[in-house]
């Protein structure tokens, strides 16, 4: 019988392991991080540019260290690139991801081509899902629902909670009730 | 089963297949951003067919033993641009 020695080994905490999977590297997150100049630090400015293109809900002092925004990455990209499992597990990411894709501007065909080359199926989902109960007509959503696989992962209860991609009005001036409003991309 | 001497055909045409990617190989900045950009080119073209290459994974995330880079066999197949190696599969019983 062989003799095999287990090596510890430094586990990242990334999306992909809190999701319960493999993380692949991502062919995309490689190219923007060469494109952009950001290099190791490219999903600081994923978050950054996505916050510049209007998830403002996120919005905190820009970080000059950071290169700017690359006009020819499209949002699609940008947002795709922020549910990557490879990246280290962050809510605020998958969170800016949502509004900047929630938009009527989103290409549907294209983020959903890029969704399952690069495996994020089970997120983008994941948020189509939860806009269906507050705003069932809002695209980009209502297409992923009816155009993306579904691919299942071993669990989900590590991306954000549906109150994390709401803004909750309170009681407002005009004597409603609260409600609750999905987070749109600022155009 | 992929190039497993005597495997069922079907398994030789497979259209998932995982790839191994070697630390020191991804570690070195910039010298293979040449096949990233062929990655995303050869997506491109095959994206009318439905075909993508994705299933890349670091050595890291793989059950592998430690020389398994060097006592990895060559896949028969016949390709222009690609030579294809798998594992030494290991004699766990």
């Amino acid at each position: 019988m062989t003799q095999v020695e287990l090596k510890e080994q430094t586990v990242q905490d990334t999306l992909a392991r809190r999701l319960g999977e493999v993380p692949h590297v991502s062919g995309l997150l490689k190219r923007l991080a060469q494109r952009s100049g950001a290099g190791a630090r490219v999903a600081e400015w994923l978050f950054q540019v996505a916050v510049l293109r209007g998830a403002r809900h996120f919005a905190r002092s820009p970080d000059s260290t950071l290169p700017p925004d690359c006009p020819e990455v499209s949002d699609e990209e940008i947002g795709l690139a922020l549910c990557l499992g490879e990246l280290p597990y962050d809510l605020d990411r998958l969170r800016a991801a949502a509004q900047l894709l929630s938009s009527p501007r989103t290409d549907v065909e294209r983020l959903c081509r890029l969704a399952v080359q690069e495996r994020c199926e089970p997120v983008l989902r994941y948020f189509a899902e939860l806009a269906a109960r507050y705003a069932p007509e809002l695209l980009p959503w209502a297409e992923i629902r009816r155009r993306l696989p579904f691919r299942p992962v071993p669990r989900t209860d590590a991306l954000p909670h549906w109150t994390r991609l709401v803004s909750h009005t309170g009681i407002s001036a005009y004597g409603g009730p609260a409600r609750s409003v999905w987070l749109c991309r600022h155009e | 089963m992929l190039g497993y001497p005597g495997s069922p055909p079907e398994f030789s045409s497979t259209r998932d297949v995982d790839a191994i990617l070697p630390l020191q190989w991804l570690e070195s900045t910039g010298q293979h951003d040449d096949f990233w950009e062929a990655q995303q080119r050869t997506n491109e073209a095959l994206a009318g067919e439905g075909l993508y290459v994705t299933h890349l994974f670091r050595e890291s995330d793989l059950i592998l033993t430690p020389e398994w880079f060097t006592r990895r066999v060559r896949i028969q197949l016949e390709l222009r641009w690609l030579t294809l190696y798998r594992p030494l599969p290991t004699p766990w019983i």
